[in-house]
């Protein structure tokens, strides 16, 4: 009686460990011994067969994809990005919001905070908001310091805010409609998700994700060497300033809107000053710019 | 607001799921994402079957297009990953309908070379990995693909077998050929040299 050929393939490829009882049959059985060896020899074999990487750059790659993505053909191919947000936007303007958020400026001003919170030695920043403004103001202080202020005459309601050994997490619905300034450690990590309003940002430097489903994203960034900064959006503008020595890996992509910059790159970005970490601005639906601060 | 639930969405990646839903809304991020997580996994497999790297760069986009225009069938339920590569083979498959699917062989393909390796044993990996190019040629394309999907892949039977259309003991019996009929080929392929199938020499 010998394994069956199943047992073997399920111990050539791993997907079962070798068993009390088919170590000692293979101990005295020279048949499958063999034969389960001569299987393993060959799998391991096939690891002499390595495949090179792509030829094309992924971003020069992806771009060739969006262009494809765009182009007329026949059948369903044509992609349109943001249909179903829009549509969802839409219904949700017209019930919930009557316009009151659109018009707000995104600063405090003078007005008073009807909520503040610090906290001390923040290295990371996550926020979380349904429907409101949101200005992120990196300083050069180790604190993070997040003010709520009303943004129309319902009743505010404080975000919520989290903290953990240096990683801050503020959370806030959108009901009703909040403005947020929210205070960060120049080289804090951001990672900002709004569905529905406006960012501007203030000069952050670390790590930086920012995502508006449906809003424009405005401000200066100031990028270093080696963080990543992504800014996407799915309906809404994208419209940020750098320093003009930064070093970067631009990517800037609006298949259905324009990119305009006054830094010396190709349409779809490029190397900035000898390149650096990746700035990614992403607009689904909208325009892209791109300046020099 | 309870803490946890909060920490977990923030802390976790989107699976491939999530992306995919999220591609079929219009997300271009989701869409992005997903591809820097599938181009090279695509390309190396798309590679292995046709052996062209500028053709397989070429199968990746349509296998992309496919994707995104077919994103209305998608369904949320199910796993990413077979679906995608099913595509793939699609698409392989309306490629050369009716032609010889294999344009170049091993030889016209220059290996990654890691820097330090001795120009002779270069020589012997390369030709090594050329005979078992055309070993694995020879193999049925189904019989191939379950052997790919599981050796470069880490495929687990049950996806392959929803790559394949086929139950998971079919995937097996269809490896197991595979292996015995690569080893097979291998070995007519070196002739009389004497070379055996190792992976080290």
């Amino acid at each position: 009686m010998h394994l069956e050929r199943l047992t073997l393939v399920d111990l050539v490829t791993g997907t079962v460990p070798r068993s009390d009882v088919v170590q000692d049959h293979l101990a005295t059985c020279e048949t499958c011994r063999l034969e389960l060896a001569t299987l393993e020899e060959t799998w391991e074999a096939l690891g002499a067969i390595e495949a090179p990487a792509p030829s094309t750059p992924w971003q020069t790659a992806f771009r060739d994809l969006l262009d494809a993505l765009e182009k007329p053909a026949p059948g369903p191919r044509r992609w349109r990005p943001g249909r179903r947000v829009l549509r969802v936007a839409a219904v949700l303007a017209a019930v919930v919001l009557g316009g009151v958020l659109a018009r707000a400026m995104v600063s405090g001003g003078d007005e008073e905070a009807f909520a503040t919170t610090v906290v001390e030695d923040a290295t990371a920043v996550v926020l979380r908001v349904g429907r409101g403004d949101v200005r992120v103001e990196a300083h050069a202080a180790s604190f993070a310091r997040i003010e709520a202020f009303a943004a129309g005459a319902a009743e505010p309601v404080p975000p919520t805010v989290v903290s953990e050994v240096g990683r801050v997490v503020v959370e806030h619905a959108g009901r009703p409609p909040v403005r947020l300034v929210v205070w960060v450690p120049r080289r804090a990590e951001v990672d900002l998700r709004l569905e529905r309003g406006r960012v501007e940002l203030a000069g952050p430097g670390g790590p930086t994700l920012v995502r508006v489903e449906r809003g424009d994203v405005t401000g200066d960034l100031r990028p270093s060497l080696d963080e990543p900064v992504t800014v996407s959006t799915g309906v809404g503008d994208i419209d940020v300033a750098v320093p003009p020595d930064t070093r970067a890996d631009i990517l800037l992509l609006c298949p259905r809107g324009t990119v305009r910059t006054d830094f010396r790159l190709h349409a779809g970005g490029g190397s900035l000053n000898g390149g650096g970490a990746p700035l990614e601005l992403l607009a689904s639906d909208g325009n892209c710019t791109l300046r020099k601060s | 607001m309870p803490r946890a639930p909060l920490e977990r969405e923030t802390d976790l990646e989107p699976t491939d799921e999530m992306l995919m839903t999220r591609v079929a809304e219009g997300d271009l991020e989701a869409l992005r994402t997903l591809y820097e997580r599938y181009r090279e996994r695509l390309f190396g497999f798309l590679w292995r079957a046709t052996g062209r790297p500028d053709v397989a760069d070429d199968l990746v986009q349509e296998t992309f297009l496919r994707v995104v225009s077919r994103g209305g069938t998608w369904r949320p339920d199910g796993a990413l990953r077979p679906w995608i590569f099913q595509i793939a083979r699609s698409v392989l498959a309306d490629r050369f309908r009716g032609r010889e699917s294999r344009t170049a062989s091993l030889e016209a393909v220059s290996d990654p070379v890691a820097p330090t390796e001795d120009p002779g044993e270069r020589v012997d990996r390369e030709r090594r990995a050329a005979r078992l190019r055309r070993a694995l040629d020879r193999l049925s394309v189904e019989d191939r693909h379950a052997l790919v999907l599981s050796r470069y892949e880490g495929m687990r039977y049950a996806e392959i077998g929803r790559v394949l259309g086929c139950t998971e003991g079919a995937v097996k019996v269809r490896i197991h050929r595979a292996l015995k009929r690569l080893r097979d080929h291998y070995v007519d392929t070196i002739g009389g040299e004497g070379e055996r199938c190792t992976s080290n020499g």
